[in-house]
């Protein structure tokens, strides 16, 4: 009895709890000090943050690759998702069954566009590279895809123009009214869309063939080819699913993050913080750190200002780098190939 | 048994890493129903040999060749689906998921669920520990059990060609007991099995064919009796003068 009470202090004294435990604490601290939309702003940006972190940490853990190009995949949601959704707006007049199908049409389609140039990524660059040289992978794939990054923003830069492509009233509804706190119904629909999606995610992995060949492959590579998986089609699949979901949080955002070339920066600068935090290829805390990085920003634009709001995240980092370098949820860095 | 009918073919396999050159030209055959063990000091290039079966090192040379079919070249995955199902001297085993994923797992290539569960079935009838701790992350096993988990994960593709490697390896003399009985109902039961080993006196107990492997080449070939009875064997690996 007594060493169960010692192993739940334990568990409950560990850095990652006590961190989730603060954050609650601050999350509630704001509610009450500034208002709801402390927790409701959180919780919004916070979900896709966590997909993109997500996302990020799937590619690590199972392909070794530091993506920085995750931002550009962010921006490549934005741009069809602002893109299918003009189109559609001219295309059919009025609001209804409209109002729900363009948004939910958009952000559907932009997942698939973002899993789509995933793939073709993988088909044409990783793919190659991994069947001709695996010395020095990690750096080499870092320039590789902080060179996709330049090149995707001037393709949109070259294609699109460098101005701002923002959609007013993407979920064309009233506000709600939750516990007597308007609420606008973009923000409602955003935090709907990331709950699904980072469920989604989950059962993916969790119950899934394909999720499941996911993780074998992140956990024992000889392993996975000797039960028969191929490894080649699981890295495709890896890749788009984790530039899908940064596609999905892109489109879902588009209220807030009206595309531009350099929109994914910021979204790539958190979801590094994020997967720092949580510990690298670690995809269930990713998810948690995302809601977590989120709140930040909150708190400190409100109660400090916004121009603070990366400063404090940043901070963060440093410190979770010089105290615990493995990540709150500690696991250690763990890449198919340390191990 | 040695010849056409023979299920597992190798043919003068010469393969290594880098420069290293480990096998030099390896011959054997392993028939249908039989267990045929590779024995052989530290180095001699037992462990390599399964590797170069499975695919998971390239053949520099030779062939080889699985019911009639030529694998030299096949990716590793394809091979595992071929009906060669590999036992891994670290075992390879998913330790971040549970002894039921990881079981699944073996049968990623079943597509038929009823004989995915009848798989499962026989696995937890071979090893009824695995059944005790089927929720337990296989990380958190002991040895043997993780020995038992590897050979389990191995048996749900109900592979034609069962190659298990070391299976002994750091276990305790009783669980190596009973693990080799385990091998030993599988070969009653009709599987094929190429062991590889270093407990000479146990395997010769309960293989039908034995070779033996020394600084890449077979040296010695015959059934196990034969073998127990060469003066070379009994000096050097039995240890009776």
């Amino acid at each position: 009895m007594s060493a169960r009470v010692r192993d739940a202090v334990r568990v409950l004294l560990s850095p990652g709890s006590l961190t989730v435990l603060g954050a609650l604490a601050l999350a509630l601290a704001g509610t009450v000090l500034a208002g709801p939309f402390i927790l409701i702003d959180s919780l919004v940006t916070g979900g896709m943050w966590a997909l993109v972190a997500a996302g990020l940490a799937l590619v690590f853990g199972v392909m070794n690759i530091p993506n920085f190009a995750q931002g550009e995949f962010f921006m490549a949601g934005t741009l069809s998702g602002y893109l299918i959704f003009t189109a559609l707006k001219t295309a059919v007049k009025g609001g209804g069954a409209i109002g729900w199908a363009a948004p939910i049409l958009s952000i559907l389609a932009a997942t698939a566009v973002g899993g789509l140039i995933g793939a073709a990524v993988d088909w044409g660059i990783f793919a190659p590279l991994r069947r001709r040289i695996r010395e020095q992978w990690v750096m080499n794939t870092f320039v590789v895809t902080v060179g996709l990054s330049v090149i995707f923003i001037n393709l949109h830069q070259l294609i699109w123009g460098p101005d701002y492509k923002g959609i007013f009233r993407y979920w064309d509804f009233p506000p709600l009214h939750i516990l007597g706190v308007p609420i606008g119904f973009d923000r409602f629909m955003s935090f709907v869309v990331g709950v699904l999606a980072i469920a989604g995610l989950w059962a993916l992995l969790r119950f899934s063939r394909a999720g499941m060949a996911i993780r074998a492959v992140s956990q024992d590579e000889a392993g996975a080819l000797m039960v028969g998986i191929d490894i080649a089609r699981v890295h495709r699949l890896t890749f788009a699913l984790s530039s899908g979901v940064a596609a999905l949080a892109g489109a879902s955002l588009l209220f807030m993050f009206p595309s531009y070339p350099f929109v994914g920066l910021k979204p790539l600068y958190v979801a590094w913080t994020v997967v720092i935090l949580a510990g690298l290829g670690d995809v269930g805390g990713a998810i948690v750190s995302g809601f977590i990085v989120a709140l930040f920003e909150t708190v400190t634009s409100y109660f400090i200002g916004t121009a603070w709001e990366d400063v404090l995240p940043f901070a963060l980092i440093l410190l979770v780098l010089l105290l615990r370098p493995a990540g709150l949820f500690g696991r250690g860095v763990r890449g198919v190939w340390e191990q | 048994m040695i010849g056409d009918g023979a299920l597992l073919e190798v043919e003068g396999l010469q393969s290594g890493y880098g420069f290293l050159q480990v096998l030099r030209g390896v011959s054997l055959s392993v028939g249908r129903g039989e267990l045929v063990a590779l024995l052989g000091p530290n180095g001699a290039g037992k462990s390599t040999v399964l590797r170069g079966i499975a695919g998971l090192v390239p053949p520099w040379k030779g062939e080889v060749r699985f019911a009639g079919r030529l694998l030299a070249g096949l990716p590793a995955h394809q091979i595992s689906r071929l009906g060669i199902g590999f036992v891994s001297e670290t075992l390879n085993l998913f330790t971040g998921m549970t002894v039921y994923e990881n079981l699944m797992l073996g049968a990623y290539g079943v597509a038929d669920g009823g004989q995915r569960r009848q798989s499962l079935h026989s696995v937890f009838a071979l090893f009824p520990r695995l059944a005790e701790r089927r929720a337990q992350l296989a990380g958190t096993l002991s040895g043997g059990e993780r020995r038992m988990l590897g050979i389990g994960r191995a048996l749900m593709a109900s592979p034609a060609l069962l190659l298990v490697d070391e299976p002994s390896l750091g276990l305790a003399p009783k669980l190596t007991q009973s693990l080799f009985a385990a091998l030993h109902a599988l070969r009653e039961r009709g599987h094929t099995i190429l062991l590889v080993e270093q407990n000479v006196p146990l395997t010769l107990e309960i293989a039908d064919r034995v070779y033996l492997l020394e600084q890449g080449e077979i040296v010695l070939q015959g059934s196990a009796a034969q073998l127990a009875e060469t003066e070379h064997v009994k000096q050097v690996y039995l240890g009776i003068l």
